[in-house]
């Protein structure tokens, strides 16, 4: 029966059936639509992974959305945290879940030259330039 | 971090007392907030028209920042900044709850580094060489430094074109290519008025960027940070004739001027908020509601390139989005139906909040 609940490192907007979820550390950006936000939103509300998966053909995808999501950091074990209210539940047909993963910033911080500097000469002259 | 994050401003600082003559200054309202910028070389020469809409206050007014700005010709002596400042990501910064907020953020494509201290309401922004200042920066001076700054004020950066009519505005949100911008242009050159097209600043109305007389009014403030509007090269042709200034490299950059069409605004009351996306006909639709696409159009591309912010700006976003109407404008193929569409929606809108 594993329950969870969002890591304190993220912050999240739910409107309307879109959630939008931010990695505060790494600065990665989440978005989700429709039932992939309900499922997050319920997960982090404390329902059981278990009981919710029940509302899930197969070609929805649910574990492997699930553990995406839980690889991804956007939940975390909820432990002995009381269950908060789950959000309601969409209408409209399911379709197979999914989320949008936006690292731009990531991007642009691993092509940072920066890595050090001389320390005779300082920036931007690098350590053995 | 293993580095003293004050010690590299100390760093940065020396540079700047090392450079030669004698530095530039103006000093300006943003936000209703006192921004000064002093410059050594240049750079401030060409970070400045697309601020320049911003009220100038007498030099000697206390300002709630500095920026320095300079260049590594400029001075004689070198900063050392340890590159692992700069693997922080994230909303992360080096400060603490004693020291306050510190921001590092390096800049690869221009070799600039960019820092801000809250604790003494200071920035630095140093660039390897003058020459590789790029078109973009012009356009958008300083975002970062900006956005980290603004933001602990209440002041979120917003991607996204303000229009208004009569002090009411709207701000319409959305990725690049999505119309905003020849929008906001074809809707300014009809006489509607202009507050920005790439970045603007919305917050609470309380916040000290309301004038005065609307502070009681609550809801939100939309305020103007730069004048310019940038176009793909393929849009630029339909405004060819009244261009300000010409092509830089990728997109076209426009400064609004006020004297074609409707006036260039620093606030608005805001009245509501419109995800813009291209339509498939001829005709400019609205669907009101929507919130949730709308802050789908508005944040991922927001953060995309303001780094520290994200987390605070979400929230605000959401509370705002929550209080004001919203929807979603499909831009048609008729231009004169684009601006209606936009007039009808600030009019609508204002009707609500009134």
């Amino acid at each position: 029966m594993p329950t969870y609940r969002a890591p304190d490192a993220i912050a999240a907007e739910v409107l309307d059936g879109e959630a939008i979820v931010i990695d505060l550390v790494s600065g990665a950006y989440f978005s989700f639509s429709g039932w992939s936000s309900w499922v997050w939103e319920s997960l982090a509300s404390g329902v059981d992974r278990d009981a919710l998966a029940g509302s899930f053909e197969p070609t929805h995808g649910f574990d492997e959305f699930v553990d995406a999501v839980v690889a991804a950091g956007l939940l975390v074990p909820r432990g002995d945290l009381a269950p908060v209210p789950p959000p309601p539940r969409p209408d409209g047909p399911m379709s197979r879940l999914d989320y949008d993963r936006f690292d731009d910033m990531a991007d642009m911080i691993q092509l940072d030259p920066v890595h050090d500097v001389s320390r005779e000469t300082g920036w931007p002259r690098p350590v053995d330039g | 971090v293993t580095v003293d994050p004050r010690q590299v401003l100390g760093e940065l600082q020396a540079s700047w007392d090392m450079c030669r003559g004698t530095p530039v200054a103006t000093t300006i309202v943003v936000g209703g907030l006192v921004l000064r910028l002093e410059g050594h070389g240049s750079i401030l020469a060409r970070l400045l028209p697309a601020l320049s809409h911003h009220p100038v206050v007498p030099d000697g007014t206390p300002p709630d920042l500095t920026v320095k700005i300079w260049d590594l010709t400029m001075t004689g002596q070198r900063p050392i900044v340890p590159g692992e400042l700069f693997q922080l990501q994230g909303d992360d910064d080096l400060g603490s709850a004693e020291t306050g907020e510190i921001r590092f953020r390096y800049d690869w494509p221009q070799r600039v580094i960019q820092a801000w201290d809250a604790s003494t309401r200071t920035a630095w922004w140093v660039a390897e060489q003058p020459d590789t200042i790029e078109w973009w920066e012009e356009a958008a001076p300083l975002r970062p430094v900006l956005a980290w700054w603004l933001t602990a004020h209440g002041r979120y950066l917003a991607h996204g074109a303000a229009l208004a009519i009569d002090g009411r505005a709207v701000l319409l949100v959305g990725p690049g290519g999505s119309g905003k911008s020849t929008t906001a242009l074809r809707a300014q050159r009809a006489g509607i008025d202009f507050l920005g097209d790439d970045y603007c600043l919305v917050g609470p109305a309380e916040t000290a960027m309301a004038p005065a007389a609307r502070v009681e009014s609550g809801g939100y403030h939309v305020g103007s940070l730069y004048r310019t509007v940038k176009l793909r090269p393929v849009d630029g042709p339909a405004f060819e004739t009244q261009l300000a200034r010409n092509e830089h490299g990728r997109k076209i950059v426009l400064s609004i001027d006020g004297e074609r069409g409707g006036r260039l605004l620093c606030g608005a009351d805001l009245c509501g908020v419109a995800a813009v996306e291209i339509g498939s006909g001829a005709t400019t639709h609205f669907e009101p509601g929507q919130a949730g696409r709308v802050l789908r159009a508005l944040a991922p591309t927001t953060f995309e390139q303001l780094p520290g912010v994200g987390g605070r700006s979400l929230r605000a976003f959401g509370t705002m989005l929550r209080s004001l109407p919203t929807g979603v404008l499909r831009l048609g193929d008729d231009p004169d139906g684009v601006v209606a569409a936009v007039r009808d929606r600030i009019e609508a809108w204002s009707a609500v909040g009134a």
